[in-house]
């Protein structure tokens, strides 16, 4: 399942720009290509502020 | 171990005020040409009005100087202060110093926030805000020490020249054996030879026992503070800090909102950025990801190589443990790099430790010089904190000079044999050691972009207009790290910011490009209002903004404002609320705000700047300068051109449509200045007119003289 699939499923397909899978960061223009290894831990990246 | 010798040349005895509610009551003069050391009452209108931090350094500012006094005038003063919350443990981010002064870049006030623990030092010491005027031939260390409630101004001989060195001396100087009691402010060489220079405030490591550093960076506070004679400031207070140091108005209050934002952070922060463990390195990648990433001087916003120096890099370069610039502080995101061992410079071969880099500096000394290898911006890190030099400025100035010298607008002559290519690390640690020593196409570059521009233009016959283009300053500041092409918000952000383009007022990309929260003007210019004021109040209270919105409550998503992070704004309301005793809603920290950002931009006219004019950008910030940059992007312009302007644009060359993408995107700047300064309640000039300076309460009779001498009457 790509991030774009999982997003998708959550109803969340346009709100998160960033997120993070394990240790790894993946933004939303490179979310259909990535894939999901199992027991992965996903967390969504609000990106509201920096810097 | 270098000889120092420190004689002391004045001493003022004092008696220590008590903190009461966040105020220590009373400012810190020194005269640096006679030597001459005051105490003044903090009144009621300053608290009421400048509220504390950036808002006193203004006001003492403006009283100090006059509408002809230069960077380098005596009468020039450099301020310091904190801010009622500074300096309460129990709040995350609540340890900021702000510094001001009139720039050497600018020429206008310039304001600088930094961690550590000098400002919550001085004000626990007895000062809410320290105002240094004048200028020393020698060498001075002046001590504010809270404990023995003394302050002396000692000359010095022997002091190290470098940051680091100087720091490590002077706080075991000063410790007593506890060295978590000091705080030590210091340049380096290089901020006496160019014109942005940065200031070093120290904060102790006990895990690590050692001095750490945080910088406050922009617009050449440094240099100011080389200029005057000064090689370090040093603030003694006991480190035994709680929460009832502050007197707060309300204990238990405070406790209740402390507990809450420390608590979510520590929850959240692993969940969300991480930045206890990786700083603000996470950004590269992101940045990159969304074509915001500066390489090549903001040619373009992606590199293949940008992953190089990302947070996974920087996950295994930190040094792990708790990284906090203030004390108890649950962001924690001041890391740093054990045993780094520089290849170049006077460090080379020994084992340092270096605090940073932040996400500004890896894209300012990494992606932006075409420098893909961490260990390269890691040392160019060191040696600007080390000589005293703004990261930022630093890595745009040179990328400015690379791309002049790719372009063949400067020659190898001319740079003293540097070959100055995009990517060239041995070049860019020699322009930082340069900059050091003083010498050198170093210290040419050190001038500045716009210095730069008129000294190429004069002695190398380049284009003006080109270099009006592609040089990365906006009033004369250096551009910090993120590209505005894609948002005009964003380059609102930066073109309309008062002291120049700095994203601590306004950092609206994501928001605008990504979240698409604020597609018509008039959303914009909202946001280009609300924005500003709001990250404006973190300076006038001694805070950092990170607490704010870097980490997020997990339902922020469904609030009416997400961007804003309402949550988080009625706790800091709460919080200002409980220590000063003065209740404020939301609203009325933006209010709070409105009258030191209004303050501040009549004080840029009062200087010769602050209007329409000043707000230009350089069209690099806006769109394509050249066709190589266009055709990069050539589908995402070709679209825009078609879709916005309705041009057909089969046929036409890539120079023809970036002439009516230019006309088109120039036109849009100008569209939403109007849109914000209407908002702002200023004029289409750009200043504030009566009626807001009136609403603000500070129409104060040189304000009210400065407008009408504008043409801004009832």
């Amino acid at each position: 399942m790509s991030v774009a699939d999982l997003l998708e499923e959550y109803g969340d397909s346009h709100g998160t720009p960033v997120v993070r899978i394990n240790d790894q960061y993946v933004s939303r223009p490179n979310f259909a290509d990535t894939i999901i290894p199992d027991e992965a831990e996903l967390f969504l990246i609000p990106m509201i502020a920096g810097g | 171990m270098t000889d120092v010798t420190l004689t002391l040349k004045k001493s003022l005895r004092y008696e220590r005020p008590a903190i009461d509610k966040g105020y220590a009551n009373q400012t810190l003069h020194l005269d640096l040409a006679g030597l001459e050391l005051a105490v003044a009452p903090v009144t009621a209108q300053m608290k009421d009005l400048f509220i504390g931090g950036k808002g006193f350094d203004l006001w003492l500012l403006w009283n100090a100087v006059a509408p002809t006094t230069r960077w380098d005038d005596p009468e020039n003063a450099l301020c310091i202060a904190c801010g009622p919350l500074g300096g309460t443990p129990a709040y995350p981010g609540s340890g900021k110093s702000i510094a001001a002064t009139l720039s050497p870049l600018t020429g206008a006030p310039i304001d600088s926030n930094v961690g550590g623990y000098f400002g919550p030092y001085l004000k626990f010491a007895g000062f809410d805000a320290l105002a240094i005027q004048g200028a020393s031939s020698e060498p001075l260390v002046v001590v504010v020490d809270g404990i023995d409630q003394k302050v002396e101004v000692f000359a010095a001989a022997g002091l190290p020249a470098d940051a680091y060195a100087l720091s490590d001396v002077l706080t075991a100087r000063f410790a007593q054996g506890k060295p978590r009691d000091v705080s030590v402010v210091s340049a380096g060489p290089g901020a006496r030879h160019t014109f942005f220079g940065c200031l070093n405030f120290s904060w102790y490591d006990p895990k690590r026992r050692r001095a750490r550093y945080k910088q406050a960076g922009r617009g050449g506070v440094g240099t100011v503070f080389a200029h005057k004679g000064l090689a370090a400031l040093v603030a003694r207070w006991d480190a035994g800090i709680s929460i009832d140091t502050n007197r707060p108005a309300d204990r238990e209050r405070l406790r209740k909102v402390a507990k809450q934002h420390a608590k979510e952070i520590v929850e959240l922060d692993p969940k969300q950025n991480e930045m206890a463990v990786i700083g603000t390195t996470h950004l590269v990648t992101i940045m990159d990801d969304h074509d915001l990433l500066p390489t090549h001087n903001f040619r373009f916003g992606s590199h293949r190589e940008a992953p190089n120096l990302g947070q996974a890099v920087f996950r295994r370069l930190f040094d792990p443990g708790y990284d906090g610039c203030w004390m108890g502080c649950t962001v924690a995101c001041s890391h740093g790099v054990r045993d780094f061992v520089p290849v170049s410079g006077p460090y080379a071969g020994r084992k340092v430790f270096v605090d940073g880099p932040e996400y500004e500096t890896i894209a300012g000394c990494g992606s932006n010089l075409g420098i893909f290898d961490p260990h390269t911006v890691i040392e160019l890190n060191f040696y600007c904190d080390a000589y005293g030099l703004d990261t930022i400025s630093v890595g745009t100035a040179l990328a400015f000079a690379m791309e002049c010298f790719e372009l063949g607008l400067i020659t190898l002559e001319y740079t003293g044999g540097l070959a100055l290519y995009f990517g060239n690390r041995a070049a860019a640690l020699e322009i930082v050691h340069q900059m050091g020593r003083g010498e050198g196409f170093g210290k040419i570059v050190g001038q500045g972009v716009r210095r730069m521009k008129a000294l190429f233009a004069a002695e190398q016959g380049a284009d003006p207009k080109l270099m009006g283009d592609i040089g990365m300053e906006a009033k004369g500041l250096e551009f910090s790290e993120y590209m505005t092409k894609e948002s005009l918000a964003q380059q609102g952000g930066y073109g309309l910011a008062l002291k120049g383009p700095q994203h601590d007022e306004a950092w609206l990309i994501f928001l605008d490009m990504v979240h698409n929260f604020m597609p018509t003007f008039e959303q914009k210019a909202e946001a280009l209002h609300w924005f500003p004021m709001f990250r404006t109040w973190f300076s006038l209270c001694g805070l950092c903004k990170l607490p704010w919105n870097d980490i997020i409550p997990e339902d922020n998503k469904q609030t009416p404002e997400p961007a804003k992070v309402m949550k988080h704004v009625a706790w800091y309301a709460e919080y200002f609320s409980s220590v000063t005793g003065r209740e404020s809603a939301p609203e009325e920290l933006i209010r709070m705000s409105e009258a030191v950002y209004n303050f501040q931009r009549v004080f840029n006219l009062r200087m010769g700047f602050g209007r329409r004019e000043h707000d230009s950008l350089p069209y690099r910030a806006i769109g394509p300068v050249t066709e190589l940059e266009y055709e990069s992007r050539a589908g995402r312009y070709d679209q825009q051109l078609a879709a916005l302007c309705k041009l057909d644009v089969a046929g036409k060359s890539t120079a023809e449509k970036l002439a009516l993408l230019r006309r088109f995107r120039e036109q849009q700047y100008e569209t939403l200045k109007d849109a914000v300064y209407q908002r702002r309640g200023w004029t289409p000039d750009g200043v504030p007119t009566l009626a807001t300076v009136k609403r603000l309460g500070i129409d104060f009779p040189e304000v009210v003289a400065l407008l009408a001498a504008h043409g801004v009457r009832a």
